[in-house]
């Protein structure tokens, strides 16, 4: 089978295709959609993989059971898919803070062999530390943060996802990117940027 | 001027290198994605075939009234009912000339029941 048969149709066509019995649009859906969850759930989880595999799966589930009811036009699958994976996220980071699990960041990075092994260090680095400043930003902060600039999506798609106006999630982002840069502040030639 | 704080670029370039180490689902997530749509899409496809043969509302009022060709017949006599009460008394008169021509216009259908409405 195709990577993804239905080419250009789109996923609220397909929720219904599902809905009516039809396997392929189950394919298709989960090759789109289970990635996207799976990235944006591994940011907001801190590099948790299993953790992320379980809010990619559990969303998935969501999504299957509530196809027979979904209302055309009234949200994109994939917003929907994102609130939902974006409210599992935060169940769990409430979880894990009301256990007293300082950090979730314990999960290695693959490896890229394209490179060498000091721009691996310092990628690792880098990486590294993005990570643990996103871990220390505030949930919504990050949870915007994450969806701009990781998920490249629109103000208005983060609005829809995260149920705010689009001034908050200027704001958000804004408060973010400064939260960032303190947290950071210091490491730029540590990181391995050039001196100006 | 020497800079030591992050600027813009700087985080940009930490997001781009985070978006390069997207993790990529594993075959066995996915296998698991999708026998859970199996598993879901099977009780909706019962649902639908059930749909289908359970009567609806207006199979069940017919069915109250003996079956659609009984509610039909009863919609037929109200209907006629109806033209009959609203038609012009000479189209009536028309239609039962032949019954009516030598009919009294009022006629005692009790004459020995009189005693029904004495008092005492």
């Amino acid at each position: 089978m195709a990577l993804d048969a239905f080419g250009e149709t789109s996923d609220e066509v397909l929720i219904v295709l599902y809905a009516n019995g039809d396997r392929s649009a189950a394919y298709a859906l989960t090759h789109r959609i289970t990635p996207r969850v799976l990235a944006y759930a591994y940011r907001l989880l801190s590099g948790d993989r299993a953790e992320a595999e379980d809010v990619a799966q559990e969303t998935m589930l969501r999504l299957w059971r509530v196809a027979p009811h979904w209302r055309q036009g009234e949200a994109k699958v994939t917003t929907w898919a994102y609130r939902v994976a974006t409210n599992l996220c935060t169940d769990r980071l409430r979880a894990h803070r009301r256990r007293g699990r300082a950090s979730l960041d314990d999960a290695p990075d693959v490896a890229d062999p394209a490179i060498s092994a000091v721009e691996r260090l310092v990628e690792a680095d880098r990486i590294d530390a993005l990570q643990a400043a996103l871990a220390r930003l505030p949930d919504r902060q990050r949870q915007a943060m994450v969806l701009r600039h990781m998920d490249g999506l629109s103000n208005t798609d983060i609005a829809d996802i995260m149920d705010i106006g689009i001034e908050a999630v200027e704001s958000l982002t804004a408060r973010a990117k400064r939260a960032l840069v303190a947290i950071l502040a210091g490491r730029r030639e540590e990181l391995g940027y050039e001196e100006d | 001027m020497r800079k030591t704080e992050m600027q813009d670029d700087d985080l940009t370039d930490l997001f781009v290198g985070l978006r390069h180490r997207e993790p990529v689902p594993t075959a066995a997530l996915m296998e698991r994605v999708l026998a859970n749509a199996v598993q879901a899409q099977q009780p909706v496809a019962d649902l639908r075939v059930r749909a289908v043969r359970y009567p609806g509302l207006w199979s069940r009022i017919a069915g109250q009234f003996g079956g659609v060709t009984a509610v039909a017949g009863l919609c037929s006599a109200a209907l006629i009912g109806l033209v009959i009460g609203y038609s012009d008394p000479t189209t009536v008169d028309y239609l039962t000339n032949g019954l009516s021509d030598d009919m009294p216009e009022s006629m005692d259908m009790f004459p020995t029941a009189d005693f029904l409405s004495t008092e005492g």
